[in-house]
């Protein structure tokens, strides 16, 4: 069968499903969608807002007792999950009357290229504002001292925060991996053809 | 503004309907998706000026949604054992060779990617390449290049799908 057949017997086809009446769509414009980049952009915002209660009580909790360590982490976390959600929104919004397929994937593209560095460097952001927090802290509170625990307790927050990154990836794997990797290999697909021509 | 969609969408929703199909193995995922791309074209509906075909805009707006959305694969996965209600099509036309034949044709562009299978569909509307490279969002020259494998593809595919022959 010719290519040119095909294309007649797919256009001679009446209404390949359940013809839908004008009250039918009036229905479903009542319902809720959850594309993909809206459940990310949703369960960070969930996660920021949770992270910002966080911050506020320890803060306060950390302040009363003047112990500053962990009032100087959560700022740090506080500040990076925040930067991390503008990026998100400013970098990332689909639009899909807009966008063409190309431009749709270019920003999934740079969402994943994000979540990447969520799972790389997760860890590090913990034990690094972790060890910030502990010399300022200690430093305000004139109570800094560094002997040899000092090296155990730097190997152990190096340690901990290099394991910590492999759950946070198992957890966004977990979330969306099969799908990601599906889009960016469309992505590459329709890229492709680009570096070709 | 709603009522003015309505009967827009439900005039055009042959074009939803294709997408579904080649996107979709079975019914409910189909139902599914034709729901999201509804929902899609009213909240862009609005930022539409006209500058292009509304089916150009249709067909953009439902290829995106369709690539794009996050659809559970799992339970898709257990059914890739070919069955009839799987490929299962309205049956409205009432000649079953032609049925037989579309059929086949639905299951030769479901092997395509998915990339494949927006260009494919394209190119059985019979879109130009200005609107095709519109709607996907590359260069005239790359929807040729990319049009001839996927002509050159499907061709490998159906026949066997239609004389059972590998």
């Amino acid at each position: 069968m010719e290519l040119d057949e095909l294309k007649s017997l797919w256009q001679q086809q009446q209404t390949p499903g359940r013809a839908h009446s004008e009250q039918d769509i009036r229905a479903i414009l009542r319902q809720k969608t959850h594309p993909i980049f809206r459940r990310i952009y949703n369960k960070i915002f969930v996660e920021l807002v949770v992270s910002l209660f966080l911050v506020t009580a320890l803060i306060i909790l950390y302040l009363k007792n003047k112990e500053y360590t962990i009032a100087f982490m959560t700022i740090l976390i506080g500040l990076a999950s925040g930067y991390l959600y503008w990026m998100l929104y400013k970098r990332v919004h689909i639009k899909f009357g807009q966008d063409t397929l190309r431009a749709a994937l270019v920003k999934l593209e740079r969402l994943f290229k994000i979540y990447d560095k969520i799972q790389m460097y997760f860890g590090y952001l913990l034990g690094g504002s972790f060890f910030i927090g502990y010399i300022i802290g200690r430093g305000i509170n004139k109570q800094l001292t560094l002997d040899k625990s000092w090296l155990i307790a730097i190997g152990a927050i190096a340690g901990a925060s290099w394991v910590i990154s492999y759950p946070v990836k198992w957890y966004v794997s977990w979330l969306y991996g099969g799908h990601i990797h599906d889009l960016k290999s469309v992505y590459v697909e329709l890229h492709e053809i680009e570096q070709e021509v | 503004m709603e009522k003015v969609f309505t009967k827009l969408i439900t005039e055009n929703q042959g074009i939803i309907h294709k997408v579904c199909n080649i996107y979709c193995k079975n019914e409910g995922d189909r139902a599914d998706l034709f729901q999201e791309i509804v929902l899609q074209l009213w909240k862009s509906y609005g930022s539409f000026q006209g500058r292009s075909k509304i089916s150009t805009w249709m067909y953009r707006i439902a290829l995106n949604t369709a690539i794009t959305s996050f659809r559970k694969q799992k339970k898709r996965k257990i059914q890739q054992q070919l069955s009839v209600d799987e490929f299962q099509i309205p049956d409205i036309h009432p000649d079953v060779e032609f049925e037989e034949k579309l059929q086949a044709l639905y299951r030769a562009i479901r092997e395509l990617s998915k990339v494949e299978r927006a260009v494919v569909m394209l190119y059985l509307e019979d879109k130009s390449y200005q609107e095709m490279a519109e709607i996907l969002g590359i260069s005239e020259s790359n929807v040729g290049v990319k049009l001839n494998r996927v002509k050159k593809k499907l061709k490998k595919i159906i026949k066997p799908e239609l004389y059972g022959v590998r």
